[in-house]
């Protein structure tokens, strides 16, 4: 009988609750069809390095690695990289989005100044021809 | 010089915590004659915002502070609105003096040109470590742009209605710098440069970009080009 690791149990279980949690984002509409499918290959394929990792010391090896090792981890770094590159991307979008609602409430702020100053002064000059 | 009086020039000055200077900024410009003047006040905690108001200048107000180039765009923006012909950029911290706009905007006003940069003079007393930074500044400016400036990070600038219609800032902080000379280059722009004073005072040198910020701006620009590339 194959004799599984503690870490090789528990990262499929992780995983599969991961992909289940991302189905359900997605069937919620919160989550595009691109998103799911980055999701479950990045944690699909975390389950499988885990349960047989042979898999990808081989690939590693045939890939030119020293040895398989070197390979999981040059292919980590790379992916937090991709992630954090991503995140980046987010937040610039999102600081835009924040900087042209923040500017249109300040011009809206202003015509509204402008409009009660002019509406003061009008009030005022027809008291004064009374 | 006698300013021409069928010109309306409208002077933007972005403002942020500036409630010890800005009064002056506002006095000094009036002295010169120029009373179109824009305060975007950037979501200052002092009292920039009351300050700049007593004076009966347009003040526009960020409920947040965004950075100076999201502060530059909306004031653009209400100089637009007002018709403006010809738009100038002005620091609030009391390092420009207001007798170079009249020299800033005479290329505009000759219709030579579409945007000034006013070149500050970096030998007198300006410290060393804003020195390196403005010039790591022109070298970024230089490899986003493709056009090097000998000041690309002065607050000082002068943009004929052309130029304002057409230069988009999306940039909230100090890299909105750089992009200005972006949309230079695209958009075939006439610009010059042209000398000024510079008032270093203790602070004047405590505003304005640090070595720290310089670094965060370079960072932003980067990811702003990728982010270009992505969409």
């Amino acid at each position: 009988m194959v004799e599984f690791s503690f870490y090789q149990l528990l990262t499929p279980a992780f995983s599969i609750l991961l992909i289940f949690h991302a189905i359900s984002r997605y069937s919620r509409s919160e989550q595009t069809f691109k998103e799911l499918l980055v999701w479950t290959f990045v944690w699909s394929s975390m389950a499988l390095v885990a349960i047989y990792p042979e898999l990808f010391v081989s690939f590693a090896e045939k890939a030119g690695f020293r040895n398989g090792v070197f390979g999981i981890v040059f292919f980590c770094i790379i992916l937090v990289f991709f992630i954090v590159f991503k995140l980046l991307l987010f937040i610039e979008r999102l600081e835009r989005k924040l900087a042209d609602v923040v500017r249109h409430i300040a011009l809206y702020e202003l015509d509204q100044r402008k409009y009660n100053e002019e509406a003061s002064e009008e009030i005022k000059d027809s008291l004064h021809h009374r | 010089m006698l300013m021409p009086t069928n010109i309306k020039i409208f002077i933007v000055i972005p403002a942020f915590n500036e409630s010890l200077q800005i009064s002056n900024t506002i006095e000094s410009l009036f002295s010169k004659g120029f009373h179109n003047i824009i305060v975007v006040d950037d979501g200052s905690t002092d009292s920039t915002f009351e300050d700049a108001k007593s004076h009966g200048v347009i003040v526009v107000q960020h409920p947040v502070n965004l950075g100076v180039g999201a502060a530059t765009a909306t004031g653009m923006e209400v100089a637009k609105r007002e018709n403006a012909d010809v738009v100038v950029t002005f620091d609030a911290d009391g390092q420009h003096h207001p007798d170079d706009i009249e020299n800033i905007i005479q290329p505009i006003l000759d219709k030579e040109k579409d945007v000034v940069i006013g070149n500050r003079d970096f030998t007198n007393g300006m410290p060393s470590l804003r020195r390196i930074a403005n010039f790591a500044g022109n070298f970024i400016t230089w490899a986003i742009s493709g056009l090097f400036v000998s000041d690309s990070q002065s607050g000082l600038k002068a943009f004929s209605k052309t130029a304002i219609d057409s230069i988009n800032i999306s940039a909230s902080g100090y890299e909105y710098c750089s992009e200005i000379f972006r949309e230079i280059h695209y958009k075939n722009i006439k610009w010059c440069e042209i000398s000024i004073q510079a008032i270093y005072t203790d602070y004047s040198k405590a505003k304005g970009q640090s070595f720290a910020t310089g670094l965060s701006t370079a960072s932003k620009l980067v990811v702003r080009s990728l982010l270009r590339a992505n969409t």
